[in-house]
């Protein structure tokens, strides 16, 4: 395996995918930096100019624009008080009050730190550990991938947002949308209603850009006279050694919460800054001083969301399902680009898995560079007007939906979809689920045709195989305890509005 | 700004549910039967559609038992649409007239819209961008932009 990671790295330089991962870090922290504005935007917008690249090249700029993003929003956390990303939402915390202290070089300097080294502890971790689940995932046949689209179909609890009802319509909603076109057993074509462009189905592309890209357009259209808030004056850039070995030991504990925080699917970045945070917090012996400026409060969380950004890659490279709306884009991306994902990958394409773990590993040390040495020119992009970005990314939407099959059809698809998803947004309807049933649906489905197939009718199948089982137990895991989770949530509500 | 209530969202959405489920159930007529022990094309829609109804029923009920009256705001809800609608315009027209000539209209009209500036420099803003996107996507990237009327 080290012998695979080596030709990795040798493959990340030679086949210029390292510059490719130097632009998308950089894109990265100013997409992130700008509140509003996300990582997960920005690889929706990415993918489709990815199309037709060299697989690591194309992911090298995924990894780099998602890892960059997570630590671009601290850098107006620090500045502004407004989380560039949720991610960054407890970076503000103690980052603020440090920054406002005169100390906002300080402040920058350890987010950076604590990024960069809690993101290499959970690309590490990425790297040693992916291969292990994916050579058991390769044992499975079309029973366990029914079942494993069915545990990826629960994960809608998990990005439901408030509503779970309302998460699981849109789910559904998804899966519906995904069997238009020719049906994957019989070859009959369904729901088309005669036209060509609904044959192979609703493009995947159109709809992610649309819900993810278009739709944070609108929102930008609806805020265009928000005051943008007067940032923090920087200081000198950088912290003491002693400094540093007061953060390292939060740095570790966190990357290590943030890795774990991120496999589990259904988190997020936001989730593993905070728990990150709150240990900090709990293990410090001045707990009374954190919200005031402490610097163990800036690194922990921040050492957490990059952590976990490697974290969330490892259900998604190894078992194919998404657990959170930036890897679910990836996962479009990666079947645009050919590639099937999944323990399949591991086998199949080897070199370009190495080279993405390579990726993970040198995406860290370039936040590190660009971080330290480009502060103050990041700082300097939070003045960009908010107007012209949002007008951008109408124009990179229009012309990344068009630019997969020069189709008309597309763009339609991706303007309908984002007014759509910004309309319902509001109402508490998330976006993430509709995704993640158009990307399982066909995987359920086609698998469920297989099983039935191959057990010539014979349901009991799903229940006579040992690794159905591990998937019956984690189903039944997720659903028993988001009902626990939302009948606590009804009761503390219930109580909150007696009182 | 626009204001209406979640709740007759939420019950709209319900009947779109049905309607749905109605329109799955009807089309799918149509579709070939399975051969023996094989999952027949119209199996797994007619599924999804019903539990869709299912839900989309029980998130209307929901909305209407509780009596809320949580609202639904859209700020500047006039430039909102009228966004949608040149946006819908510009998708649907740059095939025909070419990325360079409609994008700057597009940029400028959204710019001046949003108030971003003076008309001249909204102008010259709307050209620059459109020079730079065509510059980085066509030049750099190869990326196929819609040629139009211009060919190029």
């Amino acid at each position: 395996m080290v012998q695979y990671l080596f030709n990795g790295f040798a493959n990340l330089i030679s086949s210029g995918s390292i510059f490719a991962l130097f632009i998308g870090v950089f894109l990265g922290i100013i997409i992130g930096a700008l509140p509003g504005l996300t990582a997960t935007m920005g690889i929706a917008l990415l993918i489709p100019f990815t199309y037709g690249m060299n697989p690591a090249f194309a992911l090298s700029l995924m990894i780099g624009i998602f890892a960059g993003g997570i630590y671009g929003g601290s850098i107006s956390a620090i500045l502004l008080k407004t989380p560039g990303t949720p991610a960054a939402g407890a970076t503000v915390l103690d980052g603020y009050p440090l920054a406002q202290k005169g100390q906002a070089g300080k402040a920058l300097a350890i987010s950076t730190i604590a990024s960069a080294l809690g993101g290499l502890i959970g690309a590490l971790i990425l790297t040693f550990l992916a291969p292990q689940i994916a050579r058991i995932a390769v044992l499975f046949g079309p029973p366990e991938y029914v079942l494993l689209g069915a545990y990826g179909l629960t994960m809608i609890s998990y990005v439901a947002g408030k509503s779970m009802a309302k998460g699981i319509f849109m789910g559904l909603l998804g899966l519906l949308i995904s069997t238009i076109g020719i049906d994957p057993i019989s070859g009959f074509p369904r729901f088309t209603f005669g036209q060509l462009n609904l044959l192979s189905g609703l493009s995947l592309l159109p709809v992610l850009i649309g819900l993810f890209a278009a739709a944070q357009a609108f929102e930008g259209v609806e805020k265009h006279n928000e005051i943008q808030v007067k940032q923090v004056k920087i200081t000198k850039i950088g912290i003491s050694g002693h400094e540093f070995i007061q953060i390292l030991p939060h740095i570790i504990k966190s990357a290590f919460i943030g890795t774990f925080v991120g496999a589990v699917p259904g988190t997020g970045t936001d989730i593993a800054a905070f728990l990150s945070y709150g240990e900090a917090k709990r293990s410090s012996k001045h707990p009374e001083e954190f919200g005031t400026g402490r610097i163990e409060g800036v690194a922990a969380p921040e050492s957490g969301n990059n952590a976990c950004v490697n974290g969330a890659m490892i259900p998604m490279f190894t078992l194919g399902i998404p657990g959170e709306a930036a890897t679910a884009v990836m996962l479009g991306g990666l079947m645009l680009l050919g590639l099937q994902p999944g323990p399949l990958l591991f086998k199949e394409n080897p070199q370009v898995i190495y080279t993405v773990f390579a990726s993970t590993i040198t995406s860290n040390l370039l936040i590190l560079v660009l971080g330290l040495i480009g502060a103050r020119f990041f700082a300097k992009v939070l003045q960009l007007p908010m107007k012209l970005i949002t007008t951008l990314i109408f124009v990179l939407a229009i012309i990344g939906s068009y630019a997969m099959r020069n189709n008309v059809f597309d763009v339609g698809v991706t303007i309908i979809a984002g007014f759509l998803g910004y309309i319902l947004v509001k109402a508490d309807y998330p976006v993430p689920p509709v995704l993640l049933g158009l990307i399982l649906g066909p995987l359920v489905e086609s698998n469920l045709g297989r099983t039935i197939i191959i057990s010539e009718g014979n349901l009991l199948v799903f229940f006579t195989r040992p690794l159905c089982w591990l998937f019956w137990t984690l189903i039944l895991y997720t659903i028993i305890s988001n009902i626990l989770k939302s009948r606590k949530t009804v009761k503390a509500s219930s109580q909150e509005a007696k009182e | 700004m626009v204001s209406f209530k979640v709740k007759w969202l939420d019950l709209f959405l319900g009947l779109i549910g049905i309607a749905l489920l109605i329109g799955v159930y009807i089309l799918s007529e149509s579709f070939p039967e399975p051969h023996e022990a094989q999952l027949g094309a119209s199996v797994f829609p007619r599924i999804v559609s019903a539990l869709l109804a299912v839900v989309g029923i029980f998130i209307a009920l929901q909305s209407l038992k509780k009596k809320s009256n949580a609202e639904l705001h859209i700020e500047n809800a006039k430039m909102v649409f009228f966004t949608f609608f040149i946006l819908l315009l510009y998708g649907l027209l740059v095939k025909k007239a070419g990325f360079l000539i409609l994008t700057p209209v597009f940029i400028a009209v959204l710019l001046n819209i949003m108030k971003y500036s003076t008309i001249i420099i909204n102008l010259l803003t709307s050209i620059l961008t459109t020079a730079g996107i065509y510059l980085v996507f066509k030049i750099f990237l190869s990326v196929p932009l819609p040629e139009g009327i211009l060919g190029f």
